[in-house]
């Protein structure tokens, strides 16, 4: 019966309704848009950085990370690499050889950071040799292939096949050089990162450098499910101490990117907080003058049986109606953008911006796309639900308290 | 007694009648019809009417007789279906509604039954609401105002506002707003109706006086015998027409 | 208000207008009807004056918060590394390459330095090469400067961390080279103040260049390009090294007004008879060319644009939800008064002035509760502006680098006249906007049936 009531009071007021349900629909649908799209570009952010580190965990010499310092080196590292890649949770652990160098040809030097890789495993991580525009990624016959950046080679005017000489410190400390022919140009879209990256095969850089049994760096890909916390701590136990080695996990390699996260997650939340209050004050102003009404109406409604108690009640419904309606609608509104965001994209790039560094982290391709997180969506319709009706609950519990005339006053 | 204005309603009838040259308030054919969905109301079928200038005219009949319709018609408030209302030479009927709202600025006051102030303004402020309209300095508002309040009784209340005054109280500052412009006519739907029959006494007195003071033009309708004994003419107003006027002599 | 004594005169005017005595008094303005209407019910103008409020203070907070953002990337950006506006030779401009300098004339120098905008102005010479000690080295962006003027043109004097700036003078021969270097180069090699290294290079004539060098300071500058590669050397020595004897490869030059950088540079080429436009690779024969920092960093420039484009982004959704709710208190509160306006209108105002007093109305709730949002939200960008925002209460790390600026634990924010005024001038017409339809409504009242009731 007093569903019924409250139902037909909703639609009585059908502008009052329409208004205050779209201020909740609004507000809701834009929070939960506005969540699934930073999502999408966090865990883009993320994913990028993981790539850019080089796996869920990462085991380097002890203090190579901090210093990139050429003699933290991992010894003895066929029986490291044997002893993780049978570690429980790990899916693969891919060596690598980093140096930070000059590359010299007649037109002058640059500094290059070269990896040594191996391509069949990298791939498993993300595929280098998707931005090969020219040559071949390391898979043809030449023992001492390189493949630089497109900005490198505009840099040093190289041709595919010219020689370039590359200049860098062995673990020893040395400098060494050692001779390379240019074999492919990839191109990342990202200038500071074409201007810097190069790539060998592993044994070209062990050759190079003067680190045979050694590695800089292996990177570990952890199982379908498994986090990277609990598996850098296996890692560890399975490397042992003795060899003086760092494990890390990728949030621990770039602490950075994941405050930046954190802390762009967290001006998202206080700004919505703030719609919110908003909103909940032109909700409560409405329902105060529904309260209003209702109390004008009350000799009414006494008259058909209904007392102060009941009117609260009475109000509680068609509180709980708008804001079903209205976050109905919101859903709807919010599926709907991310259907069309996801699909479509809102491309920055657009306005000219094509690049943007974030702790050392290059991201590029600077359209957001759309992610839903079902816990987020979740979070975020409970606290529009709660909020909404708590607006609403205050001055009908209140009022419904009151005797009619001390209501009038209340609100005038 | 009786048989006199029989025969004064006989003269100023409505078809026979002679018309008054310098009449102030000139009402001819007038009907209106309200449409309701599929039904028509006919409200007024057919009024002609003369106010002579410095009138204090009363305007009765049962309820539906159509007295408001034709106090909103002379009022330049609605429109009638056919004829024409001339106050003081201009026309109210056919105006735009921006026209309409400067013909009653410029040529009517208005006393209604209810709800006739501003609730947030004072007694003051309500008063001079129609000569800020028309654009009076405030120098020249406040000496019209004050003296006509004062007049009417209310010189300690001017800032007092409409919820802390009486009914009466509050027909009065209708009264000083509806005077303060020197409209040619006052046209009052049932001020009284409100009021208690000594407050209605009190208040119709008072326009009495003040229609003999200012020969200001003043028009009610009501069902009111208080208001009734104080007219000079009384209209009968029956289904939509005049049914007769009479004219009689007040002290 | 004045208070009338009882006279038995009826003419009270002809002693004298009362309300003249007291201007103002008395009078019955738009905006006095619109306040007193507005006070008429507390609640319902409390609650809207405060959703009104919160928009613009959140509106001028956020704006303060991204101006202080991008003040900072500016900042950090230009003031070590770029200085406000660079000179290259063209060719290098195009293509960066070690022989690609210009004579570093005192002349030239001169005439830049007469340029009315132009502060101060540090030629430089910049080489790619190989730091290191006997147990590792590490790629380095050399820097020649002269201390003196470099000190002057950007902050990095103000930046050591460790030991001191170059002196003014390089150390005669044979002592180690004094090098400064980035906090990240001295991190890596894990070297301080007083430790010794050696560089090795390739020359502009293609000979290897090699020195020993003397650590005497660290800078870390908030510049991560910078703080992770830089090692400042004298320029001399660098042109020695370099093999570039009296020759630089660029002019950093710091002016009055960052924001005016564009027009700078126009007046300095004009000066010294360069090109001001970056080079299209046709014309990079010979010859100066002169560049603002947002042609240095279109990134930056761009990363600035695209924030400020945002900005209309924010105040759709902020401004949206405000309108709601000025829409809706005026529309109940013109539905509770239509009796009012029947009356008002009958007594002969026009439906036109009924409009503009309902319009006056949400203009002064727009702009009452807006000044009160100004005042809070100026006051805790203020706040924000002077002590900074403690970055590490919303996050656990916040030592971050954007766009190669480093950020950390506090953000500054910067506080704009424009960033108060237009929130406030943006809310006064959304709220009158949104007031437009209630008005309309209520302008359109027949007076009639409305005073008797019928609708
Ligand atoms: N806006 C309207 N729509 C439809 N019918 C109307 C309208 N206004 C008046 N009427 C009808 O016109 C007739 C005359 O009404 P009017 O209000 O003039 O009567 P009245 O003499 O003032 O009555 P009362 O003494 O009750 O005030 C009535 O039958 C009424 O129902
Ligand atoms: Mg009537």
């Amino acid at each position: 019966m007093i569903w019924k009531l409250a139902w037909r009071n909703l639609w009585r007021h059908r502008g009052r309704t329409l208004i205050m349900g779209s201020a909740v629909a609004f507000l809701y649908g834009l929070t939960l848009l506005g969540l699934s799209i930073n999502d999408d570009a966090h865990g883009r952010m993320l994913q990028e950085a993981i790539a850019a580190a080089g796996g869920d965990v990462l085991i380097h010499g002890d203090g190579y990370w901090d210093t990139r310092a050429s003699d933290r080196v991992i010894r003895s590292s066929d029986s490291a690499l044997g002893r993780v890649a049978d570690t429980e949770g790990v899916r693969l652990a891919i060596p690598r050889i980093l140096i930070s160098g000059l590359v010299s040809t007649s037109s002058g030097s640059s500094s290059v950071y070269l990896q040594g890789i191996r391509p069949e495993l990298e791939i498993e991580l993300t595929d280098p040799a998707d931005d090969l525009t020219h040559g071949s990624f390391l898979s043809d016959e030449r023992t001492d292939p390189l493949v630089l950046g497109s900005g490198l080679v505009d840099l040093l005017e190289l041709e595919l096949g010219d020689r370039v000489v590359l200049t860098a410190s062995d673990p020893e400390g040395e400098l060494v050089r050692a001779l390379f022919h240019l074999t492919g140009i990839v191109e990342t879209g990202v200038r500071a990162l074409d201007e810097t990256v190069g790539y060998t095969t592993i044994e070209a850089a062990r050759d190079a450098v003067a680190m045979e049994e050694m590695l800089s760096q292996i990177g570990v890909l952890a199982a379908e499910g498994v986090e990277p916390g609990p598996l850098a701590a296996r890692v560890s136990a399975a490397v042992g101490t003795e060899n003086a080695l760092e494990v890390l996990t990728w949030e621990e390699a770039v602490p950075e990117m994941v405050g930046f996260v954190e802390l762009d997650d967290a001006f998202g939340l206080i700004f919505m907080l703030v719609l919110l209050v908003v909103v909940l004050f032109s909700i409560t102003n409405t329902f105060l003058m529904a309260v209003m009404e209702r109390v004008r109406e009350l000799g009414l409604l006494n008259a058909l049986g209904l007392r102060g108690r009941e009117i609260g009640r009475l109000l509680i419904a068609e509180t709980l109606f708008l804001t079903a309606l209205a976050m109905a609608a919101g859903l709807v509104l919010g599926y709907g953008g991310h259907l069309a965001v996801s699909h479509f994209g809102i491309s920055v790039a657009a306005y000219g911006l094509e690049e943007i560094e974030i702790s050392g982290v290059e991201l590029s391709d600077l359209v957001f796309y759309s992610t839903i997180i079902p816990s987020r969506w979740l979070a975020a319709s409970l606290l529009v639900a709660g909020a909404t009706v708590a607006s609403a609950l205050y001055p009908a519990v209140r009022a419904s308290r009151l005797a009619p005339a001390e209501a009038m006053r209340f609100y005038e | 007694m009786s048989t006199g204005i029989r025969a004064s309603a006989a003269i100023i009838g409505p078809r026979e009648a002679t018309w008054e040259q310098d009449a102030l308030v000139r009402v001819r054919g007038l009907t209106k019809v309200y449409r309701q969905g599929e039904l028509e109301v006919p409200a007024l079928r057919g009024v002609d009417l003369d106010l002579a200038a410095g009138e204090f005219s009363a305007m009765a009949g049962p309820s539906g007789s159509g007295k408001t319709t034709l106090l909103n018609m002379i009022g330049a408030l609605d429109r009638p279906t056919e004829g024409w209302v001339e106050v003081a030479g201009h026309r109210a009927n056919d105006l735009r509604r921006g026209e309409a709202a400067e013909f009653r600025l410029d040529h009517v006051g208005f006393i209604f039954q209810a709800y006739n102030l501003v609730p947030v303004l004072t007694a003051y402020e309500n008063a001079e609401f129609t000569l800020l309209l028309r654009g009076v300095p405030s120098g020249e508002r406040h000496r019209t105002v004050v003296p006509l309040l004062e007049r009417v009784g209310l010189a300690d209340m001017m800032n007092r506002r409409p919820p802390e005054l009486s009914g009466g109280q509050q027909q009065r500052v209708a009264i000083v707003r509806a005077l303060a412009t020197h409209p040619e006519v006052v046209l009052a739907d049932e001020p009284t109706a409100n009021l208690d029959s000594a407050t209605s006494g009190d208040l119709l007195d008072l326009m009495l006086e003040l229609n003999i003071e200012m020969g200001i033009t003043f028009l009610f309708s009501t069902h009111d015998e208080t208001v009734i004994k104080r007219a000079r003419r009384v209209i009968r107003l029956l289904d939509g027409r005049v049914d007769r006027v009479e004219v009689r002599e007040t002290g | 208000m004045w208070r009338s004594t009882q006279t038995s005169s009826p003419v009270v005017g002809s002693e004298g207008p009362r309300a003249d005595e007291i201007p103002g008094r008395g009078t019955l303005t738009s905006v006095k009807l619109a306040l007193r209407n507005l006070l008429r019910n507390r609640w319902r103008s409390g609650l809207t004056l405060a959703a009104v409020a919160v928009a613009v203070g959140l509106m001028i907070w956020m704006l303060s918060l991204y101006e202080g953002w991008l003040q900072e990337m500016v900042r950090g950006a230009t003031s070590v590394e770029t200085a406000q506006v660079q000179i290259h030779s063209a060719s290098y401009v195009e293509s960066p390459r070690v022989y690609r300098s210009f004579a570093a004339d005192s002349v030239l120098l001169q005439r830049i330095l007469d340029v009315p905008e132009v502060l101060s102005a540090s030629p430089r010479i910049e080489l790619a090469g190989l730091v290191g000690d006997e147990d590792r080295s590490q790629v380095a962006r050399i820097l020649g400067v002269d201390p003196v003027r470099e000190s002057e043109t950007t902050p990095v004097a103000d930046a050591v961390t460790a030991g001191r700036w170059l002196a003014p003078l390089p150390r005669p021969f044979p002592a180690a080279r004094e090098v400064v270097l980035g906090s990240g180069v001295a991190r890596q090699l894990q070297v301080g103040p007083g430790d010794e290294l050696v560089t090795f290079l390739e020359a502009a004539d293609g000979s290897l260049g090699n020195e020993l060098l003397e650590v005497v300071g660290v800078v870390q500058t908030g510049n991560t390009e910078i703080d992770r590669n830089a090692l400042y050397l004298h320029l001399s020595d660098a042109q020695a090294l370099g093999a570039l004897e009296g020759e630089i490869h660029e002019i950093a030059v710091r002016t009055e007004d960052l924001a005016r950088a564009r027009e700078t540079a126009v007046a300095i080429a004009e000066a010294v008879g360069a090109s001001s436009a970056t080079p299209s690779p046709a014309s990079v024969e010979g010859g100066l060319v002169v560049r603002p920092w947002q042609e240095i960093l279109p990134g930056i420039d761009q990363m600035i644009f695209v924030f400020r484009r945002s900005y209309w982004v924010l105040y759709l959704l902020v401004y949206i939800l405000a309108a709601v709710g000025v829409l809706n208190t005026q529309r109940m509160s013109a539905l509770e008064r239509r009796r009012e306006f029947g009356v008002m209108m009958a007594i002969g105002m026009r439906p036109r002035r009924m409009l503009r007093t309902l319009l006056v109305e949400t203009a002064v709730l727009g702009l009452v509760g807006g000044a009160i949002g100004c005042a809070f939200g100026t006051a805790l960008s203020w706040y924000h502006a002077t002590s900074g925002l403690d970055m590490s209460l919303l996050a656990r790390e916040t030592t971050f680098s954007y766009m190669g600026v480093s950020f950390s634990e506090r953000l500054y924010f910067v506080l704009r006249t424009g960033n108060v005024i237009q929130p406030l001038a943006v809310m006064v017409a959304v709220a009158v906007v949104s007031g437009l339809w209630p008005a309309i409504q209520a302008a359109r009242i027949d007076p009639a049936p409305t005073i008797a009731g019928r609708s």
